[in-house]
């Protein structure tokens, strides 16, 4: 602040930016979630030019541009952890209470992994490369959580 | 026959009085004409629930008549061709009735290319969700002197120095001259209405989320010691939304409007709310 | 050949956590009036600064397209008026590409943001995730730096001292850097005791929120040569965007970092980068990344980034002498801090932290969760 800053008639004021939004899954985002909801079922889409499997789906290939729409393909429900964080900072769109586990998974026959929570486990005994498997959701969000979580499996 | 995309014009055509859906037919009668260039031109006869469809030359009769090559017209029908930019590219040209032809798209289901399936219709997936982050805005010296001043039932302008120009809510600098404003001025608070949007639609307030009464009234008000553009935006009392008059000055030419008086809220807090609205001042 | 571009002035407010007696307009003047003043410059239809520049953030702001509102602090009124939502150093890229295609022969850059205002900066982040994929289990760009942080430290050796280490020189070069009179100044021991945020980063790895803004003058040359006895020069920028998707990138490998150097060096004339720069400043958000941007950079070798910072490299290199992110800059505005403060040096403006005979930097700015976006800038001197 400048030292002969006047600040007697400064103050502030609560307010909020608050919007109320429709999210789209898209055509291809919609079977995927349909799928993973109804069929627990998850689903990637494979690129063939640059044989990559993806996950989650999406109707393009960015590297290759290339139309993925009908590219289905079934993946695993069960994976390895490629990566993790344990998240200690509370805030309010945080899932979980803290500390909870945040891992990229990759899953059988996907070639990228997804970000998920991983519970059933102390933080402290998380390692990457253990084997983990979905528990689904047993209430639908149409969203990603309808995996509610991954647990640590035999591998 | 040539094919299109893998598929036989003929089999399109052929196959649209199997395709027609009777439950959605009801109440539209007439005739419509395709114009498939080198493919032929067919006659479409709706009535009473049915349709018939035979080869023709002559489509005079029709009530419209949608005209297109076929390779554009097996596209559409396959969804690989958008028809909405066929139209736009005047390869898709419609004659007559646009609204009726529009209502027969509807009459038939989907073509399918023999040996494939319907696929189920995919369940379409949204998201509703209101995003939200409280804040703390800071008024800083100017807006803050001029909200304070709202508490007071004051309703302060800053003042120009070079152009004189008078602005309220006022502003650290005034945009016309790039100059900082310097003077105080009081104006108001009563005033004479002359700029009113009557809301019918009101989006959400991202203050708060939720979305206001409507109708309302925006309302400019050309407080007393104010000229010109110098207005005042703020609400007019639902209740005087009809009764209130505006006023303009065309070519030196004044009309005056309403007398209008500020409301004020009884817990003033510094804020813009502090006025609960204006109403007639009579 | 492109002409030549100039940064004329620069000027900025204070770093703070919290300006409450401050609101946007307020921040921008305080930037605007001295830019004006040292380059006699004006917004004259005929020989005034041809365009503004903005940098905000409509989400950080909390309103929509958020420059509407501040057109007259950012003398735009009835002008030609532009605004970045990216990284702040794209501003100069704006600012750059506009003069070298010859519309204008001035530009404003100006960026402002309050970080303070939302009641959390990682809930602002957040909304950068997709709503159905990634938002639903708690991403923001904190947790994505400890995904980041935990898969580049194993692979560089990057370890809890070192990163301790890097906060706490940090505070140090802070302490000479009259823009950043709140930076934390640590000891080693109070960073390694500081509770972790998401493992490996620390509370004290974290950059602070903070309020304030910062400007430019650009101008074609023969202007820059009559308003500034010290332009510097734009001899290069370069930027690349990464993946959306944390699962489709190696997050560990800088790739995105290493296409925008290698554009930037490219259109610089500079074949190897190394030893090359006299004053070096990165967007370090996050302690882990100033090694992990010095090697995607070329500046420090592959995988060595623990050693680099043992070794003392940050202080041989001259590596954000100015405190860095971690001394606190708005996120939005930490590439364009950084640009401003490689031309205070390159001008001899910089004070107390001056590096001697400054003639050639690089400025660095980063956006998107672990560093899908960077942007690379090459300022010289004549
Ligand atoms: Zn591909
Ligand atoms: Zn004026």
């Amino acid at each position: 602040m400048q030292s002969d800053f006047d600040t007697s008639d400064c103050y502030t004021i609560e307010g909020k930016l608050a919007l109320p939004y429709t999210y789209f899954a898209g055509r291809v985002g919609s079977r995927f979630i349909t799928t993973l909801r109804d069929q627990h079922k998850i689903m990637g889409v494979r690129c063939a030019a640059c044989d990559t499997v993806f996950v989650p789906p999406r109707q393009t290939c960015e590297r290759c541009l290339g139309d993925l729409t009908d590219s289905w393909c079934e993946v695993g429900s069960r994976g390895r952890v490629v990566n993790f964080t344990v998240v200690r900072y509370p805030d309010r769109h945080l899932p979980r209470p803290v500390p909870f586990v945040l891992a990229m998974i990759l899953l059988e026959g996907a070639d990228t992994p997804i970000v998920h929570l991983l519970e059933g486990i102390p933080p402290e005994q998380v390692a990457v490369d253990m084997a983990v498997e979905a528990v689904f959701a047993e209430t639908t969000t149409n969203t990603i959580r309808d995996i509610d979580h991954f647990k640590p499996c035999d591998a | 026959m040539t094919t299109y995309f893998g598929v036989d014009v003929a089999d399109v055509i052929e196959t649209m009085p199997s395709r027609f859906r009777k439950e959605a037919a009801a109440g539209i009668a007439g005739s419509f004409g395709y114009d498939l260039g080198e493919a032929g031109r067919w006659r479409l006869a709706v009535r009473d629930g049915d349709a018939a469809l035979a080869p023709a030359e002559d489509l005079d009769d029709c009530l419209a008549v949608v005209a297109t090559d076929p390779q554009t017209f097996v596209g559409i029908q396959l969804g690989k061709i958008d028809a909405t930019e066929a139209m736009a590219l005047q390869k898709l040209t419609v004659a007559g009735d646009r609204g009726a032809f529009g209502s027969i798209t509807r009459l038939f289901q989907k073509y399918l290319p023999p040996g494939e399936e319907a696929l189920p219709e995919t369940e379409l997936v949204v998201l509703k969700q209101t995003i939200s982050v409280d804040q703390t805005f800071a008024t800083g010296p100017v807006m803050g002197r001029f909200l304070k001043g709202l508490k007071e039932k004051k309703i302060l302008a800053m003042r120009c120095p070079v152009c004189g120009r008078l602005q309220s809510p006022p502003r650290e600098i005034c945009a016309v001259c790039r100059v900082r404003n310097t003077e105080w001025v009081e104006i108001g608070p009563k005033g004479e209405m002359r700029m009113l949007e009557y809301v019918y639609y009101a989006s959400p307030d991202p203050l708060t989320g939720e979305t206001r009464e409507t109708p309302y009234g925006a309302i400019g008000v050309l407080l007393d010691g104010c000229r010109d553009e110098e207005v005042f935006w703020h609400l007019l009392n639902p209740a005087q939304l009809d009764r209130v008059q505006m006023g303009s000055v065309i070519d030196g030419q004044v009309r005056h409007g309403s007398r209008l008086r500020p409301v004020w809220a009884e817990n003033r807090t510094g804020s813009i709310d502090d006025i609960q609205y204006f109403e007639l001042d009579d | 050949m492109a002409r030549r571009v100039g940064i004329c002035a620069v000027a900025q407010t204070t770093y703070q956590r919290d300006k409450w007696h401050e609101r946007f307009q307020g921040m921008a003047l305080e930037v605007l009036e001295p830019l004006l003043a040292q380059t006699g410059l004006d917004f004259s239809e005929d020989k005034g600064i041809g365009m503004s520049i903005s940098v905000s953030d409509d989400i950080f702001d909390a309103r929509t397209i958020s420059d509407n509102g501040m057109t007259d602090v950012l003398g735009a009124h009835m002008r030609c008026e532009e605004k970045i939502a990216q990284e702040g150093i794209q501003a100069l890229y704006y600012g750059l590409a506009a003069i070298q295609g010859g519309h204008v022969d001035t530009a404003l850059v100006l960026g402002h943001c309050k970080e303070s205002q939302g009641q959390s900066r990682n809930m602002v982040t957040h909304m950068a995730f997709d709503p159905f994929y990634t938002r639903p289990v708690g991403l923001d760009f904190t947790a994505a730096a400890g995904l980041q942080a935990q898969a580049y430290a194993d692979r560089s050796d990057v370890g809890d001292t070192h990163l301790a280490d890097i906060v706490a020189r940090a505070g140090r070069m802070a302490q000479l850097n009259p823009a950043t009179p709140e930076a934390p100044v640590l000891t080693r021991e109070e960073v390694l005791a500081s509770p972790m945020l998401a493992d490996p980063i620390r509370a004290h790895h974290a950059y602070p929120v903070s309020d304030g803004a910062v400007g430019m003058i650009l101008a074609a040359e023969e202007t820059a040569l009559a308003i500034c006895d010290h332009p510097v020069w734009i001899t290069g920028v370069g930027n690349c965007m990464d993946s959306f998707f944390l699962g489709d990138r190696d997050l560990a490998s800088n790739f995105a970092l290493k296409q925008a150097a290698a554009r930037a060096y490219q259109r610089a004339g500079i074949d190897q980068p190394r030893d090359r720069f006299d004053v070096v400043e990165v967007s370090d958000q996050f302690a882990y990344q100033q090694p992990m941007w010095m090697e995607g950079l070329g500046l420090v070798d592959e995988g060595c980034g623990g050693a680099w910072i043992a070794g003392g490299g940050p202080d041989a290199m001259n590596v954000n002498r100015s405190g860095g992110m971690l001394a606190g800059n708005p996120l939005i505005l930490g590439g364009l801090v950084r640009a401003a403060e490689v031309a205070l040096q390159l001008m001899g403006l910089a004070g107390e932290r001056q590096v001697a005979d400054a003639r050639r930097g690089l400025a660095h700015g980063v956006m998107g969760p672990a560093g899908q976006f960077h942007s690379v800038a090459i300022l010289e001197r004549d």
